[in-house]
């Protein structure tokens, strides 16, 4: 009885650990425009025409299904490897033709042109379009992405992951209030940083610090002189491709009376950490957290 | 007549249709584009051939050969060998009505590509609307070209003050302008070949009274030639040839210029040899900058105005040389 029994249970963890991995296709899912997919089996053959989300597909362990990235994807270092299709706002139709792609991934800022003339080539092939605008939109893109490819299990990991690290960092933000201004600086010349509704801007929300810019429009815009000197940002933060060197700054000496430049308080991020709707948008929350309220 | 050189310059436009439909990253021969013709053969190569390179490739060829019968046309009108066709305002007017298109559709991805065109051409005709009446009122074609260049300079400034406010569209209108072939299809195609079928025959139709432009005014007028009783004319015929051509392949620079300078310089400044090997001629360095805009940086695509002036500027000033 103890052995019928026995094996009994692991019949069963066998099928419910079978019905827990396996997706059942055909699968019917909602991309970020609202455009309903009908995904009919497990993508094989996955082109990525953002750097963000070639970013999200590695990290769901898809590095052998991946046969196309844009010339921009150099994260991981894997990605750089794989085929290249061209550039995200001028990719190569024909290319990505070639690659016999079954899903497609791409983002709202694609050319629209290129796009339905690729559906159109690409009749049988699913495209899916991201728009994610805050950062809890990219962990919803980073869960469908799971869902449709199979890889439902990794993009809970992933998830919760972040979430759990999120956290981390807002548990720490309880004490502060929130009265430190920052400037962050893409451009010097001249100077161009970014407003509340990009992903930089969501982050600095996120951290309780006040953005000097004030205005989600335009998303990049060209900051006076006069203007930054009146709102006097507490922290100045740079963009590292922007290829601003700090001496510059503190040198300028219409910028002496600025407290981030008298406390000598100007940082340097990479790019890709607080640009890029990806996983590790997350590390870029970390990195501006210890700049903003861990640095001497 | 210059038959000989006509049919040269046939030839070697038949090559490079046949080049253009072969090279690419499948790489065709000439009996994959009979059985892509015919119907027969493997499906992507038939897709790439129908969709892609087919529809690319005749629209090269119409736009080089519009914008360079455009340019040959300005060049006599303004007696200015450095008229093209993008001087007079009208593509700056194209642009304006895709920029304005793009703002009020939100977005780039919400706009319809195939919309873009045609309210690009409506700009471009409220430009020529402003021309003729300005030509109404004036005496001489120079106050014209002035008119022309601040008209360009005015509506360009427009266009990046619109843009400035609108981060949003920044990208797809500034490849817009930029200008090419990638992402263009049937569809395009079809919109430039309705005007074309006005347009060119016009153009040969009327290429003896073209002669009359290389006069100048006071020798037409001694002649008793009046050229004024045209002039509303010429500009229409100008615009159609420009603003559709702008319209479904963005600001391409140089060919127009280019391409009507050197067959000048190769036969004579008459129209009768002009407008047929203009077209021509204009077709093949359009076609050829294409082939290399997606060949040399392969698989990126490298904006075709770059190749027209890497193209055309040096061989143009090797010409210019040897005429002295």
């Amino acid at each position: 009885m103890k052995r019928v029994l026995k094996s009994l249970m692991v019949i069963l963890i066998i099928i419910l650990s079978f019905s827990f991995t396996k997706i059942n296709y055909p699968l019917v899912i909602y991309d970020d425009l609202g455009r309903v997919i009908n995904i009919q089996r497990e993508p094989k053959r996955i082109v990525s025409l953002a750097p963000s989300s070639t970013e999200i597909l590695f990290a769901l362990n898809l590095n052998d299904k991946i046969v196309g990235v844009t010339d921009f994807c150099d994260y991981p270092k894997e990605a750089q490897n794989k085929e290249k299709v061209g550039g995200f706002s001028n990719p190569n139709i024909e290319k990505i033709v070639s690659l016999n792609p079954d899903l497609v991934i791409l983002y709202k800022s694609f050319p629209k042109e290129i796009f339905n003339q690729l559906t159109q080539l690409l009749p049988n092939t699913n495209f899916v379009v991201l728009d994610p605008k805050n950062f809890e939109d990219v962990l919803n893109n980073i869960l469908l992405l799971g869902k449709i490819t199979n890889k439902e299990k990794q993009a809970q990991y992933i998830y919760s992951n972040i979430v759990r690290r999120l956290k981390t960092v807002e548990r720490k933000l309880i004490p502060f209030r929130g009265k430190i201004n920052v400037l962050f600086l893409l451009w010097n010349d001249p100077f161009i940083s970014c407003s509340p509704s990009t992903f930089v801007g969501d982050l600095l929300k996120k951290l309780k610090v006040k953005n000097i810019v004030e205005k989600d429009t335009p998303e990049y815009p060209v900051l006076s002189v006069e203007y930054i000197i009146q709102k006097n940002p507490d922290i100045i933060i740079i963009g590292e491709m922007s290829g601003i060197s700090i001496e510059s700054i503190i040198k300028k000496p219409e910028f002496s009376s600025i407290s981030a430049v008298k406390n000598k308080k100007i940082f340097y991020i990479n790019d890709d950490l607080v640009f890029r709707p990806g996983p590790r948008l997350i590390e870029g929350l970390e990195t501006l957290y210890k700049i903003i309220y861990e640095s001497k | 007549m210059h038959y000989k050189e006509l049919a040269i310059l046939f030839v070697i436009l038949i090559f490079f249709i046949t080049l253009s439909l072969m090279v690419g990253e499948i790489s065709l021969n000439i009996i994959d584009i009979k059985n892509a013709f015919i119907g027969k053969g493997e499906f992507i190569k038939k897709n790439i051939l129908w969709n892609l390179r087919l529809p690319r490739t005749l629209l090269a060829l119409l736009v080089g050969g519009n914008l360079a019968i455009a340019g040959s046309i300005l060049q006599s009108y303004f007696h200015n060998p450095l008229a093209e066709p993008h001087i007079i305002g009208i593509s700056a007017g194209s642009a304006l009505g895709a920029t304005i298109y793009f703002i009020f559709s939100g977005g780039t991805w919400e706009i319809d590509p195939l919309i873009t065109p045609w309210i690009s051409i409506l700009g471009a005709f409220i430009v020529l609307f402003i021309l003729i009446l300005w030509n109404r009122k004036s005496l001489y074609n120079s106050s014209l070209i002035l008119l022309g260049v601040s008209l360009n300079a005015l509506l360009s400034s427009l266009i990046s003050f619109l843009l400035f406010k609108n981060q949003k569209i920044f990208q797809g209108v500034y490849f817009w302008i930029l200008g090419g072939f990638n992402g263009k299809g049937w569809q395009h195609l079809k919109i430039l070949f309705t005007y074309s079928l006005i347009s060119l025959p016009w153009a040969y139709l009327w290429r003896k009274r073209f002669n009359l432009l290389n006069l100048t005014e006071e020798e037409a007028y001694s002649l008793g030639l009046s050229i004024r009783k045209y002039q509303k004319y010429f500009l229409i015929l100008i615009s159609l040839l420009i603003a559709p051509s702008v319209s479904v392949s963005g600001i391409i620079g140089f060919i127009g210029l280019i391409a009507p300078h050197i067959m000048r310089l190769w036969k004579t400044s008459d129209f009768q040899w002009l407008i047929p090997s203009s077209f021509l001629f204009g077709g093949i360095l359009l076609l050829l900058s294409d082939i290399l805009a997606r060949t040399v940086l392969y698989p990126a695509e490298i904006p075709i105005g770059i190749i027209t002036s890497f193209l055309g500027v040096p061989f143009f000033i090797f010409l210019l040389r040897k005429e002295e």
